[in-house]
């Protein structure tokens, strides 16, 4: 934990030392970046890898790909919306927030926050078992453009305001206004041809409940860390 | 000249920039491949004098000193009752938070009673040991000798929680309130896989003949263990379909347990806690020689596992009776196909099974225990059909308190099934 | 089960075959698809051969000390470079984990000589990045295709698993000419799945198939 706050902080500083003199002018057409041209709509469309200790989802759920898809849609006055879909059919999360950025030459700092629903629901040999969930995202964003190149750093916190686990008709738990954990990510989006980009990221979740596994119905209490890598493809 | 890799695309100073961000990238990789998933540090007891010298108490004392005791000072929040219950001379407590226990030995030194051991938060990873010494014996065994129990209200017994290292840091203070409620003989508290899952940090791997021996001392008289077929007909204990890095610790076997012969496993798979995989033989061995248990489940986890466990089932049943030892081995069939497999045995009704799909089926097979899934609720009057058939009914895997709670309370099942044996044996004897 | 000698040992290569062919053909399908929406000429199709001394750094196996630990590894990965910061493509090989050998051992069940060995096949997708004239980063995810051979007590195992896993390498090069260059390559493999870590050494042959 404390070895990914020291790399998030010196890619933070990395960033902003090696600050470049030159102003960009180009539109950002990254879904994932920290700024957004005025009344633009952009999206992305992509797949992302968690790999979860085998320890926990044992033989069932581990190393099961999401579909992943963003959309931001830029406001006046550096403010943003944005959405996030993630989904492998049992279990979907859908965040949407808006965000505000502050450029700074060849960077941009933004602050949001993502409002997140969670939607989960397994039949399987019998079982069936269901969550849902209000989750609440906070983070802070720097973001590096050059060239039309995007390099963002993002530092989130994770909060459940109200979480319900079912199994049948049995409410198994309600967990309220709980801290569930940290995440970082590195996201690198570049024109890929003609108006289309790629996104690549990685991100280290630090958290207690992780929602890809929630078919897990996890009662040992502890933190996880789990790295998600993911692939997107952006469009104007 | 134009060359394979040309120069950089933007010069050198944005190169610096890449690698600071690439830098990032390559830790964040290197970390993500190393993560460190919590890990526990379980208390040893080589050189511990009190386990080494203490001779162990009478079964007078043993047995007049179960029950419920109230915790009436206390520097940790481990709630405000336990359950004192001694199981082959261990002593030991599960306490009303989080079925946190503590399992000591010991018995008599230089006049003191003198135990020693540790203590386990069974939901996270904190342990610690755990001492209990009583100077004054003879108040103890006056009560004990005169049969007036009541009178051990009077006294109070001291537990020094410590550190891994053997430092004193917290205290709890007991005293005894009544006699634990036994609702009857025949109440099982069964262990999943043997004792527990690796993923729950036990000091012994799972399905291991030392956690099954560990499961009775955290509350268990009863245990679930899994059953692979080796490519030699050999049943063994064993819960995945593959050799993976899950449950074996050594590197040398990869892939489909029903690959390998007997021999290769025994030569080459370690568990993670060093020991080797144990066939059915030899824990059913154990079971009888070296525990007190009273019912072993077997999950059968290979369709072709059945046809040869059934002659180990008969002979231990057989072993156990002539050791005048009450044991009960049932075969899980937990599928419709297993059970259509099942009937293809000769006599397969008077072979003890489970069945875990309905009570038809249960019937069709002539099981000796139905065990629903605990999602279906209590089912009050069709366990009560059950049972009036003579037959018994299990619940599983039940491992919320609330719900062990609410079962034990509500439900009229024979036992249940659970990765958290304490908290059951917590809320059965403390009711 | 047990298999004979020879089958044993084709079954699992003629699988992998045919899966690393099958991803091969994916990846050109889709590479010359983009190609022809192309119209800038500043992207070249990259074919990498690199091969060496894989090592199986060890983090949670007890294998006994005579096991060994190094042997041959190779790679073959085919790379999309657009003119931009990123580079794509795809990487598989075959990499040598480790190998047991030993003659007329005792054990419980008597005197015998057992081999061991494990390899794996990468199949990687693989994103690299240019950060010096002649240095180069590439980071990989995906799956490692572990194939292991165990023959002990008369009888030969060969059994495979996948298990995923993350790459990185960094690569030094020297242009040869238009279309090839010459180097050498650090790579860091993490099967994290199986918590394994192999460091491979590589000579590498870079060679232009296509540029537009």
């Amino acid at each position: 934990m404390r070895n990914l706050f020291l790399i998030f902080l010196v890619t933070m500083a990395c960033l902003v030392k090696a600050q470049s003199n030159e102003i960009d002018t180009l539109t950002h057409r990254g879904v994932l970046y920290a700024r957004h041209s005025p009344y633009a709509l952009t999206w992305s469309l992509g797949i992302a890898i968690t790999s979860i200790p085998r320890d926990i989802v044992e033989e069932e759920i581990n190393r099961f790909p999401f579909l992943q898809a963003d959309i931001a849609y830029g406001l006046p006055y550096n403010f943003s919306l944005v959405a996030k879909l993630n989904t492998m059919v049992l279990t979907n999360r859908l965040l949407s927030g808006i965000q505000w950025n502050y450029p700074l030459s060849s960077f941009d700092i933004a602050l949001g926050t993502d409002i997140g629903y969670l939607l989960g629901f397994v039949t399987i040999n019998g079982f069936d078992n269901s969550i849902n969930s209000w989750l609440v995202y906070p983070y802070i964003q720097c973001g590096y453009h050059h060239n039309e190149i995007l390099v963002s750093v993002r530092a989130e916190a994770e909060y459940i305001t109200s979480q319900q686990t079912f199994a049948g008709d049995i409410q198994v738990s309600d967990t309220r206004n709980r801290r569930n954990g940290l995440a970082f990510s590195l996201i690198i989006e570049q024109p890929f041809f003609h108006n289309q980009r790629c996104a690549l990221g990685l991100k280290i979740s630090y958290s207690d409940f992780v929602y890809q596994a929630w078919p897990a119905f996890e009662t040992f209490k502890r933190t996880l860390t789990v790295p998600e890598v993911f692939c997107a493809f952006t469009f104007p | 000249m134009h060359s394979l890799f040309p120069k950089c695309p933007h010069g050198k100073s944005d190169c610096i920039q890449y690698i600071a961000v690439l830098f990032s990238f390559c830790l964040f990789i290197l970390h993500s491949g190393c993560i460190d998933n919590p890990e526990i540090i379980h208390p040893t007891f080589e050189n511990d004098t009190i386990i080494t010298h203490a001779k162990p108490l009478q079964s007078l004392v043993m047995n007049s000193t179960e029950g419920v005791y109230d915790i009436v000072s206390s520097s940790v929040n481990w709630g405000s009752k336990a359950v004192l219950h001694w199981t082959n001379g261990a002593l030991c407590f599960y306490f009303e938070n989080s079925g946190i226990y503590a399992v000591l030995r010991g018995g008599t030194v230089n006049n003191t009673f003198a135990f020693s051991g540790l203590w386990r938060n069974p939901l996270t990873i904190n342990t610690g040991k755990v001492q209990c010494i009583i100077e004054d014996t003879t108040q103890i065994m006056s009560i004990i000798r005169s049969g007036t129990i009541s009178q051990l209200t009077t006294i109070p017994i001291t537990l020094n929680i410590l550190s891994n290292a053997g430092e004193s840091r917290q205290s709890l203070t007991l005293r005894y309130a009544r006699p634990s409620k036994y609702r009857n003989e025949n109440y099982f508290i069964i262990a999943h896989r043997g004792g527990g899952r690796n993923s729950d940090l036990l000091p012994y791997s799972e399905n291991s003949l030392e956690l099954i021996r560990f499961s009775q001392y955290i509350g268990a008289n009863a245990v679930e263990i899994d059953i692979k077929l080796t490519s030699d007909g050999i049943p063994i204990l064993y819960h995945d379909t593959d050799f993976n890095s899950r449950l074996i610790g050594n590197g040398t076997l990869i892939g489909p347990v029903e690959s390998f012969s007997f021999t290769q496993i025994r030569t080459f798979a370690k568990l993670h806690d060093g020991s080797n995989i144990p066939t059915l033989r030899e824990a059913l061995n154990f079971i009888i020689d070296s525990t007190s248990l009273r019912f072993v489940w077997l999950d059968i986890k290979s369709a072709n596992a059945m046809r040869a466990i059934i002659p180990l089932q008969k002979e231990f049943t057989q072993k156990a009776q002539q050791k005048n030892k009450l044991l009960f081995i049932a075969a899980g069939l937990a599928t419709e196909e297993f059970i259509q497999d099942f009937m293809t045995i000769p006599q397969f009704s008077t072979i003890p099974s489970i069945v875990e799909t309905t009570v038809d089926d249960m019937r069709k097979v002539n099981a000796k225990v139905f065990a629903p899934r605990w999602t279906l609720g209590t089912q009050n009057e069709l366990i009560q059909s059950v049972q009036t058939d003579g037959r018994f009914a299990f619940v599983w895997t039940l491992d919320d308190q609330k719900f062990i709670r609410k079962f034990l309370a509500e439900g009229q099942f024979n036992g249940i099934l659970t990765n958290f044996p304490s908290i059951v044996a917590y809320e059965y004897y403390a009711q | 089960m047990a298999y004979s000698p020879i089958s044993h040992l084709l079954l699992p290569m003629n699988i992998m075959l045919n899966k690393i062919v099958t991803l091969i053909i994916i990846v050109i399908i889709f590479t010359v698809g983009t190609l022809q929406a192309q119209e800038s000429k500043k992207n070249q199709l990259l074919l990498t051969a690199a091969a060496g001394i894989s090592f199986n750094s060890i983090d949670n196996l007890r294998l006994p000390d005579d096991a060994r630990l190094s042997g041959f590894g190779s790679s073959v990965s085919l790379i999309w470079q657009p003119e931009y910061l990123l580079s794509v493509g795809f990487e598989t090989g075959w990499l040598f984990m480790n190998k047991i050998e030993r003659t007329n051992i005792t054990t419980q069940f008597g005197s015998t000589s057992i081999s061991s060995l494990w390899q794996a096949v990468p199949l990687l997708c693989i994103f690299g990045m240019k950060i010096h004239d002649n240095v180069s980063l590439y980071g990989g995810f995906g799956y490692y295709d572990i194939i292991a051979v165990n023959e002990s007590f008369g009888t030969t195992v060969a059994t495979s698993q996948m298990n995923a896993g993350l790459s990185g390498a960094l690569d030094y090069h020297l242009n040869l000419n238009s279309q090839s260059a010459f180097g050498a390559r650090f790579t860091l493999h993490n099967i994290t799945e199986l918590q394994q870590r192999l460091i491979t050494l590589q000579f590498s042959y870079h060679y232009s198939l296509l540029a537009w």
